[in-house]
C-alpha cells in the first residue's frame, strides 16, 4: 500500500517506529519492526528508476508530499522554502535508513529517524484532523 | 499516576466494555465479526502501550499516549455504531439486498453492518487498515424502516467505492492543477488582499505558501467525492435516488455552505447533468425543490470553497463517466422501466412485487405509488393514513420474497 496522508495507519506505524527507536537509543530491547514496516512503506511511495533517471520520484498526492514536508521541516531536517524540491530525495534518504538502522547505527543518526517519525505522526495527525473535524458542531453540544 | 498510566487504564476499560458487548444478541453474524476484529484491535493498541517503558523519552511516550487517545476517540462511535446495529428498530429485510449490492459493487467477501443512528444524516464508516472488508451503514433512527430511502445506500457505498479504487489519488494531479488554474486567473485578486506579498511561482514550491491553498484543493477533492457518490447513487437506483436526496436535503440545511461539500443546488445540477447522460427522467420542477446557500462569513474559507467549487468543475464530467462506467462493468441492473410498471401493478394490487425483481425497480416503484395521491383510493379497507405503512410494509416485503427467489434460483 502506498503512503497516504489520510491513511489512519501512517499516523500509528510513525508512532510506533519513534517508540522503537527512542527505546534503541536508550539501551532498551526492541525488534524494530514498526521501523522496518515505517520504511518499507515510504520506499513504496517512491517510484522504480528507469535507467538514466538520478533519483526515485514520489508517487503520492498533494496533501501527502505536504504532510511529508512538513514532517521534515518539524523534524529540523530541512527548510519549508526549499523542501518541496528536495522532497523526493530525502524522502529515498529516510527510507533506506529506517530500512537499515540497527544497534550499530551512529546515536545521532538513531535520533534524527527518531524525531523524523515523531514529526511525521505528528503531521499526519494534523492533516487528518483538517480533513475529518467535520462534524458541524450541535449548537447544544459542547 | 503517570499519562502512560491514565492511557493504559483508557483501552482496559473500553475492552471491559467490549467483553460486555459481545453478550449481546446478534441478529446477523457480521455484526458480532466486526466487535470481534475491533476487539483485536483495541487489545493491540492495549499491548503497544506496554512497550512504553521507564526509559522512552516523554516526548515519545506523549506522542504516543496521545495517539493512542486519539484511537479511542475514533473507535469508540464504531462500538457505539455495532450495539445500535442489534436495535430492532432496524428494517432487517434490507440487510440482504444491500449486502448483495455492496458486494457486487466492492468484493465478494465484503461484510455488512446497517444501524439506526441518532443523527440526522445517514453516513458511512470506510474500510480501514482495522475494519478492511465491512461497510457500515448509520440510517437516522428515524427513517432506518423507511425502504424507499434504501437507495442513500448506493451514495454510501460509493464512498466504499471512491476509496477502494483510490480515486482521490488517481484524480489528485488533474484536480489540482484545476484548483491552481481557478486560484491564479477568476481569484487571484481575492488571494492577493489576503497574502499580497506571494508570487504566483511560489504556490507549489514553497511549502508555506502551499499551506495557504491546500486546504482549497482538500475541498475539491472532498467536494469531488461527494459529486461521485451522488451520482453512484443514481446509476444505482435512478428517480428513487433523486426523489430519496430531496426527501432528505431539500429545500437545504440553513446557515452558511460547508466548503467541504457543493452548495446543494450546485449538488442538484451536477446529478441533472448525470441524469440526462443516464437517461433518467427527472421529477418535474426537480431543483426547485432547493434553496440556495450562503457564502462562508470568513473571506478565507469563502476563497478557498470558491477555488474549490471552480476546480471542480472541469473534473466533474469524468467522474459522472468513471461512475457509470463502474457500475456498468460489475453488472449493477439499471432501473427497467416495464419492470417497474409491473410492480406498480402489483403494490396496486397490494400484493408484493413478483420474485425476480431487482433492488432498483422495487424502491422506484414504491417511490411511484409514494407520489400517487389516488393510490389506494379504491380500498375502504385501507384508511389514508395507513398508506404510508402499508407501502413500506408491501416494499420490505418485496425485498424478501427478492432476495427468498435470488437463493432458491442461486446453483
Amino acid at each position: 500500500m502506498l503512503v497516504n496522508a489520510l491513511d489512519p495507519d501512517l499516523c500509528s506505524l510513525a508512532t510506533d517506529a519513534a517508540v522503537e527507536l527512542d527505546l534503541l537509543l536508550n539501551g532498551e530491547p526492541t525488534d524494530l519492526a514498526g521501523v522496518r514496516r515505517l520504511g518499507e512503506r515510504l520506499s513504496q511511495a517512491l517510484d522504480q528508476p528507469e535507467p538514466g533517471q538520478p533519483t526515485r520520484r514520489l508517487q503520492v498526492d498533494t496533501e501527502t508530499e505536504t504532510v511529508l514536508g512538513q514532517a521534515f521541516t518539524r523534524a529540523g531536517v530541512a527548510n519549508a522554502a526549499t523542501i518541496l524540491g528536495e522532497l523526493s530525495q530525502r524522502t529515498e534518504q529516510i527510507a533506506e535508513q529506517l530500512s537499515s538502522t540497527g544497534p550499530d547505527t551512529e546515536a545521532t543518526v538513531v535520533q534524527k529517524q527518531r524525531d523524523f517519525c515523531l514529526a511525521l505522526s505528528q503531521s499526519a495527525a494534523v492533516y487528518r484532523q483538517l480533513i475529518f473535524d467535520v462534524r458541524p458542531p450541535h449548537p447544544y453540544r459542547r | 499516576m503517570t499519562y502512560i498510566g491514565y492511557a493504559k487504564q483508557r483501552y482496559d476499560a473500553a475492552i471491559r466494555e467490549i467483553e460486555r458487548l459481545k453478550q449481546s444478541e446478534f441478529p446477523y453474524a457480521h455484526i458480532r465479526d466486526a466487535l470481534l476484529q475491533l476487539e483485536q484491535v483495541f487489545r493491540q493498541q492495549r499491548a503497544s502501550l506496554d512497550k512504553l517503558s521507564a526509559k522512552v523519552s516523554p516526548p515519545v511516550a506523549k506522542n504516543a499516549c496521545s495517539q493512542s487517545l486519539a484511537f479511542l476517540f475514533n473507535y469508540t462511535p464504531y462500538l457505539g455504531f455495532v450495539l445500535r446495529a442489534t436495535n430492532v428498530r432496524n428494517a432487517f429485510e434490507t440487510y440482504a439486498p444491500i449486502l448483495r449490492l455492496a458486494r457486487r459493487l466492492l468484493r465478494p467477501n465484503m461484510k455488512l453492518l446497517l444501524s439506526s443512528e441518532w443523527e440526522y444524516s445517514p453516513f458511512v464508516y470506510l474500510p480501514t487498515v482495522e475494519l478492511p472488508d465491512f461497510v457500515l451503514i448509520g440510517v437516522p433512527a428515524y427513517e432506518s424502516a423507511n425502504p424507499l430511502l434504501v437507495s442513500l445506500a448506493g451514495h454510501e457505498l460509493g464512498h466504499n467505492v471512491w476509496t477502494q479504487q483510490s480515486l482521490g489519488q488517481k484524480l489528485d494531479t488533474a484536480l489540482r492543477d484545476e484548483v491552481l488554474k481557478a486560484l491564479t486567473t477568476k481569484f487571484w485578486g481575492d488571494y492577493q488582499q489576503i497574502y499580497p506579498k506571494t508570487a504566483q511561482s511560489d504556490l507549489l514550491t514553497n511549502m508555506f505558501v502551499k499551506e495557504t491553498w491546500l486546504p482549497g484543493h482538500v475541498f475539491a477533492k472532498l467536494q469531488l467525492e461527494e459529486i461521485f457518490c451522488d451520482v453512484m447513487g443514481l446509476r444505482l437506483f435512478s428517480e428513487a435516488y433523486l426523489h430519496a436526496f430531496a426527501y432528505l436535503l431539500s429545500p437545504c440545511v440553513p446557515g452558511e455552505r460547508s466548503p467541504r461539500y457543493p452548495t446543494i443546488r450546485t449538488r442538484v445540477m451536477y446529478l441533472l447533468d448525470a441524469a440526462n447522460k443516464f437517461g433518467v427522467a427527472v421529477p418535474a420542477h426537480y431543483a426547485d425543490l432547493f434553496d440556495s446557500q450562503m457564502d462562508p462569513v470568513s473571506p478565507v474559507v469563502k476563497l478557498l470553497a470558491g477555488i474549490a467549487d471552480a476546480g471542480i468543475s472541469a473534473i466533474v464530467p469524468q467522474v459522472i463517466q468513471e461512475a457509470a462506467a463502474y457500475a456498468d462493468a460489475r453488472g449493477v441492473p439499471r432501473r427497467s422501466d416495464s419492470n417497474v410498471a409491473a410492480i406498480r401493478n402489483d403494490f396496486n394490487r397490494v400484493i408484493p412485487a413478483f420474485g425476480g425483481s431487482t433492488l432498483t425497480d422495487i424502491v422506484n416503484a414504491g417511490w411511484a405509488c409514494f407520489h400517487d395521491g389516488d393510490l389506494w383510493n379504491h380500498l375502504t379497507q385501507i384508511r389514508s393514513e395507513d398508506r404510508g405503512r402499508v407501502l413500506y410494509d408491501l416494499v420490505l416485503k418485496s425485498f424478501e420474497v427478492a432476495e427468498y427467489t435470488e437463493r432458491i434460483n442461486t446453483p
